[in-house]
């Protein structure tokens, strides 16, 4: 198969994948037990109001009629109305797309470089007091959560030195990259240790290979081995590291955000939550899904350049 | 092949971070058995004179926010994170090793089916998913055990399936067929045994998984309700006396910590001493 076949292939993929997306998006609504609409409108609810959510949500039509409408909306960005504010869920989405835009690429550069450097060290270090406690720390990081990493931080950094701030996204370039510091470092906490486990099994097994050796005797230096023949294949797990972790990933940034009270997308499925706000959580776990589904799509394109045997056979 | 290598493990010991490991489980077991037991306080019934009252001879580790045994709350919380992780990581670990394992033994159609609604559920942001289901069915525990089932079979699929079909294809299942067994037999009998070593390895760290998605989901507030004693739970509470009173959010968290750590180093020490 050729990388064009590979690519249209896996694109062409991608649509049923998209439709059952939808799908099971709209199944969220079904799933609530009892009558949905008497479930969101609340136990106050008068029947009036019940049947204005019912009308709304499009309930009292047949489910393939509901599953259609909500897919040709959906392509033509209307993804309904917030039953609380009654804004469009696409204005919504889009007022709120710019913290955690920040916070997932800032989060992820960061969780690439801790991965890689402590990975190279604990490698190149194997069965020694380092990689022991690199080892150590990294089953720590798998082991707490999440919110807590970031309450630590809060409590042992922001609050003695007074150099973070502890909410918020502030205004402008500067003051959100300031925000986003002790968010981002959280993010690495969650999810470098995965890259590490995988990254170092690699690196250890790679720096045994007959290659390395030999460049190693013909006076390549440790620096110019790691960039020449390493850096690939560590590029490689990173790319499939990613893919594989991104619905985590979005998790992550959802508790991040709530602990450090940044106004992005994880925030307001948050409030929509405690609200019934059943359009915006549709909205934004169809965002979300998307995003995933993205990404799994540009890794698989990545990797079939960087190591074509691996998918295209 | 199997007897080979249970004898092997018969002679082999445990390694000991796998003794660390489950001598720490025993302990929290105990403590959240007896604990609460011999602590004379109602962990869920508030009593705001006593609000946030620091460790004492009575309080050994002072009153929380709305003046309950801030130790009882910790120690009962083990009697809901723990049952609640391991059913969320149970049930999806027998739903998804069976469906493994008919898909890689038995392959064509239920392959098919298996590992497409495999893909199905990973091309999801699971956990976003899971939080909007356990919000949909209702929080509480019954509707994140079912929210985990409904999205956690995958991993267990997969290896399964996987181990599966690298066993099938050796002899000693070949010559298992030569004796005239039936086919659910072989599976059964002679695949299956070999498969689960790494199905036990993966349900540890999917109980670490599960126990910190059900903190977190509560400290979204679609989790355990209040006044249940639930380690996130508590943490979120604990959040705005931070910097006055530390102990409230970061005592739970270290339960949670030594806890994951615990199994980590189960599930580590396992893996071990199969291989070995």
């Amino acid at each position: 198969m050729t990388r064009a076949n590979f690519i249209a292939r896996r694109l062409l993929q991608t649509i049923p994948l998209l439709a059952a997306i939808m799908l099971m998006v709209l199944m969220l609504l079904h799933v609530i037990p009892g009558d949905p609409a008497r479930a969101i409108g609340g136990i106050g609810a008068t029947e009036e109001a019940v049947e204005k959510i019912r009308e709304e949500l499009g309930l009292n039509r047949s489910l393939p009629v509901q599953y259609l409408s909500y897919v040709g909306n959906a392509l033509q960005g209307d993804l309904g109305n917030s039953t609380r504010s009654g804004r469009t869920v696409t204005s919504i989405i889009a007022d709120r797309l710019a913290p955690t835009a920040w916070l997932l690429i800032s989060g992820m550069i960061l969780s690439i470089i801790v991965a890689s450097v402590i990975s190279v060290i604990s490698a190149r270090n194997k069965d020694t007091l380092i990689d022991y406690s690199m080892i150590g720390l990294t089953i720590a990081g798998i082991s707490i959560p999440t919110f807590w990493a970031g309450l630590m931080l809060i409590l042992l950094i922001a609050l003695p030195t007074g150099l973070f701030p502890i909410a918020g996204f502030g205004d402008g370039f500067w003051e959100h990259l300031h925000s986003i510091i002790l968010p981002a470092t959280t993010f690495a906490i969650a999810i470098s240790p995965v890259m590490i486990r995988a990254l170092r099994t690699k690196l250890i097994d790679l720096y045994r290979q007959d290659f390395v050796m030999m460049s190693r005797a013909s006076g390549l230096s440790e620096g110019a081995i790691l960039y020449r023949h390493l850096s690939r294949h560590a590029a490689l797990i990173l790319i499939t590291m990613i893919s594989v972790q991104v619905g985590p990933m979005i998790f992550v940034s959802v508790v991040i955000e709530k602990t450090f009270a940044l106004p992005g997308l994880g925030e307001a499925l948050i409030n929509a939550v405690s609200q019934r706000d059943f359009p915006v959580i549709q909205g934004i776990t169809l965002v979300t899904a998307l995003f995933v589904t993205f990404v799994h799509l540009c890794a698989d394109i990545l990797i079939s350049f960087l190591n074509p045997k691996m998918v295209l056979e | 092949m199997e007897q080979v290598q249970s004898t092997k493990a018969a002679r082999t010991p445990l390694p000991g971070k796998a003794k660390v490991g489950f001598a720490i489980l025993a302990i929290y077991v105990l403590l959240g058995v007896l604990g609460p037991m011999l602590l004379p306080f109602d962990p869920d019934k508030a009593n705001v004179l006593q609000r946030l009252k620091p460790p004492s001879s009575t309080h050994w580790l002072g009153t929380d926010q709305l003046g309950r045994d801030f130790l009882i709350r910790l120690l009962i919380a083990i009697r809901v994170d723990i049952p609640v992780a391991l059913a969320a990581a149970f049930f999806p670990m027998v739903i998804g090793t069976v469906l493994g394992a008919i898909a890689g033994y038995y392959g064509r159609f239920t392959d098919i089916i298996v590992s497409r609604a495999a893909d199905m559920v990973q091309a999801f942001p699971v956990y976003v998913f899971l939080l909007v289901l356990v919000f949909a069915l209702g929080s509480g525990a019954t509707s994140f055990i079912i929210a985990a089932t409904a999205i956690a079979w995958v991993g267990y699929a997969r290896l399964t399936r996987g181990e599966v079909l690298r066993l099938k294809g050796q002899e000693f299942v070949a010559a298992a067929r030569v004796t005239g067994l039936p086919e659910w037999k072989i599976l059964v009998t002679h695949v299956m045994p070999n498969a689960l070593p790494q199905t036990l390895i993966y349900f540890m760290s999917d109980v670490v998984l599960m126990v910190l998605v059900l903190s977190s989901l509560s400290f979204l507030g679609v989790g355990i309700q209040p006044p249940t004693a639930e380690w996130g739970r508590m943490i979120s509470e604990g959040q705005p006396f931070l910097h006055s009173h530390w102990r409230l959010a970061v005592a739970p968290g270290l339960m949670l910590m030594v806890f994951g750590i615990a199994l980590s180093l189960i599930a580590d020490g396992l893996d071990e001493w199969f291989r070995a």
